[in-house]
């Protein structure tokens, strides 16, 4: 019989506690959550505050249960488990109270925070649930909706309580995941969020490897879409110029693929608002249409760079002149955009012209595609210029506030419309092109002296 | 004919910390050439100053003749390279990384790759992803070989293999070095880096030791051997004085009558001369490999 004595409950705690607080992503997150919560005073902070817990404390998690001290080290579960469901309850509860304070339903509020919280969390698990979540959020735009949630003037107690039963369980089901994980399981990976840092470590470029490789290896599209692209393409006669080759090598799938699945998603969402099935008024949809075309191409872009630049070690040795293979490298990525926005932008005018015919001409819809684009290459150039030194994640901090004051620009210019027609809108986007021509200019000189490996 | 590679007062900081002090070293074409060293003593952060890889501080580094950090594609194309933790797409299966990498090189040499995954039982279906970090080094090890370079860099290349790949992959290299396909007007060049000193024994027709940020030593490992030595002195009449110096030792230990010192310039004359100073017996032992890095380092 072994006479085992456990360390004292406070120091495993505190312990655990400190993985946290040493972390620079978690403040990263907090510092981003204030910083919203000084520029969003609505809906979306109900919504935001647990989706970005949920991304957070499910990479924290599978961090310390992707290890063989989960099961070895005595007393480790139970530790990371209680400190999990304080953060979880802090995040889903406490954050929306203090932030709101008073006149909504405490008992909506709590139960929609665990729902997305929860959500979030399983969607790791369950990558179809994604799609689920961005229905979910807009739902809220709806004044019902809202309502049914959070107006304690409305009577509907019993399913905001089964709401609320429903997402804390979810909650136990996921922690219940978490403490059986063992290797032979598919979900014994750390998420791929590993590769935004700054420098991800050894074991941490390993997990992404195998992240990437199982979840292809797991879906169908890999043996559909991927195989035959890249078969194709490296059979090609003549063969491939190097300058391809390195666009080849930016990621798994083809620029065309990220420009149509962006604009069924939200070419989707726009023609049930247009169609009347929401009702939103067409303005609103417009000013979504500016603010999702500012900077989703760029967004779904937005890390080639960081994985590619895992790979410079090898890759900066093929047989091409360093300055040949940044313009190759940065010319691919931005090739990569234009695909991805001339897709949204066909969506978008095809959308407009057919439902919202008031807002369209033929002037209207050049300098929305020109407007669109440069905004567009403008973010890219910048995220380039960053991207030699910075991980993804610091950066997205950095451009936080920088494009929410594009976000701000831009909308501005479209009330200007009406006054004084296209012409400053046009201009702005000569601003913005100069501004990323020359950016890109300057990315291009810093990537020549960036130091690999 | 160019040098494939030279260093000359090669100099590379971290921030404040300098990893590479003044480091000069010149590879002769055909040789194959062992840099050993500690762990953290700069093995990597050499090579690639070397290639290009890292802009040096100081100093200067060159591949063929040309500046090691503006390499040009006919040079590059002369490169094969293994980092110590060798990176594929892992989206793309095991063969058409092979192909993709192939497609960079006009004198990609098919055959080969074939011949060498069959020997590394490479599983050519899987993605690069899931492969294992063996599977993955000697993945490494086949794209850089596919081209036949003139110049072949591995970065500890043996660590992540099992003994059975190790022993395999040694074999090729000797094969690569004793080569069958270079000319005399091509000779091929091999530098890797390892800690594993037996496996420097095996095949390195020279070695270069870095200690310190700069090359401690740097020619045949039979010079090494020679130079290094280990003595053992017994006193004929009573106890050795505690504080007995010996020129050129790196440690002296003694024991009463008994002492021991390793030395980095034994010449034949040494021990007459030591007996002659100490009224002992001078006995003269061989050191390996591993002996002469432990000494080095411990000192």
């Amino acid at each position: 019989m072994s006479n085992y004595a456990a360390t004292q409950l406070s120091r495993r705690l505190a312990a655990v506690v400190m993985t946290y607080t040493t972390r620079p992503l978690v403040w990263w997150a907090v510092g981003i959550g204030m910083v919203t919560s000084l520029f969003t005073g609505n809906w979306l902070w109900f919504a935001f505050v647990p989706i970005a817990s949920g991304m957070i404390l499910n990479f924290q998690a599978k961090s310390h249960f992707v290890t063989p001290a989960a099961r070895l080290v005595p007393n480790y579960r139970a530790s990371h488990l209680s400190v999990l469901t304080v953060l979880a309850i802090a995040c889903c509860v406490l954050g929306p109270l203090v932030g709101t304070g008073v006149n909504l339903s405490a008992l909506g509020l709590v139960a929609l925070a665990a729902c997305l919280g929860v959500l979030t969390l399983w969607a790791y698990q369950l990558p179809p649930l994604f799609l689920l979540l961005l229905p979910f959020v807009f739902s809220l735009m709806r004044p019902e909706v809202r309502g049914f949630w959070l107006d304690p003037s409305i009577d509907v107690t019993p399913f905001r309580l089964a709401f609320f039963v429903a997402g804390w369980s979810g909650f136990a089901f996921w922690l219940r995941q978490l403490a059986t994980m063992h290797e032979e399981r598919d979900d014994y990976v750390i998420p791929p969020l590993a590769g935004t840092l700054l420098r991800p470590s050894r074991n941490e470029r390993a997990e992404q490897r195998k992240f990437a490789a199982r979840q292809l290896n797991r879906r169908w599209q890999g043996a559909l879409l991927l195989d035959p692209r890249i078969d194709r393409a490296l059979a090609r006669r003549p063969p491939l110029a190097p300058a391809e080759l390195v666009r080849l090598g930016l990621g798994p799938y083809s620029a065309l693929r990220a420009g149509v699945s962006l604009s069924v998603l939200f070419g989707g969402m726009w023609i049930v608002m247009a169609i009347g099935w929401m009702t939103v008024p067409q303005e609103s949809i417009a000013v979504q249409l500016l603010l999702v075309g500012s900077v989703a191409p760029a967004f779904l872009v937005f890390v080639q760079i960081d994985e590619k630049r895992s790979r410079l070690e090898g890759d900066l040795l093929r047989p091409m002149k360093r300055d040949a293979f940044y313009t190759s490298l940065l010319g691919g990525y931005l090739r990569n955009l234009a695909v991805v926005v001339g897709a949204f932008i066909f969506t978008v005018v095809m959308i407009a012209a057919c439902y919202l015919p008031k807002l369209v001409s033929i002037s209207t819809a050049i300098a929305f595609a020109a407007h669109i684009a440069t905004s567009n290459y403008l973010f890219a150039a910048v995220n380039l210029h960053l991207a030699s030194r910075i991980g993804a994640l610091p950066r997205m901090a950095i451009l936080f506030v920088p494009i929410l004051g594009m976000f701000a620009l831009n909308v501005w210019m479209w009330r200007l419309l009406d006054d004084y027609g296209v012409g400053p809108i046009l201009a702005c986007s000569v601003v913005y092109a100069t501004l990323a021509a020359l950016t890109l200019r300057a990315a291009h000189l810093r990537w020549l002296n960036v130091e690999v490996g | 004919m160019t040098l494939p590679i030279e260093a000359r007062f090669l100099l590379k900081t971290f921030d404040s910390k300098t990893v590479l002090c003044g480091v000069n070293l010149a590879i002769e074409p055909g040789t194959v050439l062992g840099l050993l060293g500690k762990n953290g003593s700069g093995k990597s952060t050499l090579i690639k100053c070397l290639l290009g890889l890292l802009q040096p501080t100081g100093g200067e580094a060159l591949v063929f003749g040309e500046g090691a950090w503006d390499l040009s594609a006919a040079t590059k194309a002369r490169i094969g390279y293994v980092p110590q933790e060798a990176v594929a797409y892992p989206w793309m299966r095991v063969r058409q990384f092979i192909a993709y990498t192939g497609a960079f090189y006009p004198t990609w040499n098919q055959p080969l790759v074939d011949d060498l995954c069959r020997r590394w039982n490479l599983p050519l279906e899987d993605r690069a992803g899931v492969l294992s970090v063996g599977q993955l080094q000697t993945l490494g090890l086949v794209c850089a070989l596919g081209h036949e370079p003139e110049l072949l860099v591995l970065d500890e290349p043996v660590a992540s293999l099992d003994p059975s790949a190790r022993r395999e992959f040694l074999r090729i290299l000797i094969e690569i070095a004793g080569d069958d396909t270079a000319t005399p007007a091509r000779p091929r060049t091999v530098l890797f880096s390892t800690h594993i000193t037996s496996d420097l024994e095996r095949i390195a027709s020279r070695l270069a030791l870095l200690k310190d940020g700069a090359i401690a030593f740097e020619g045949e490992a039979d010079v090494l051997k020679e130079r290094v030595k280990r003595l053992r002195l017994t006193s004929r009449n009573g106890p050795l004085p505690t504080g007995i110096e010996v020129l050129g030792a790196l440690r002296v230990s003694v024991e009463g009558r008994l002492a021991e010192a390793t030395v980095t310039d034994f010449t034949p004359e040494l021990p007459a001369r030591l007996a002659a100073e100490h009224n002992a017996d001078v006995a003269v032992v061989d050191l390996n490999l591993e002996e002469i890095f432990v000494e080095l380092h411990d000192e």
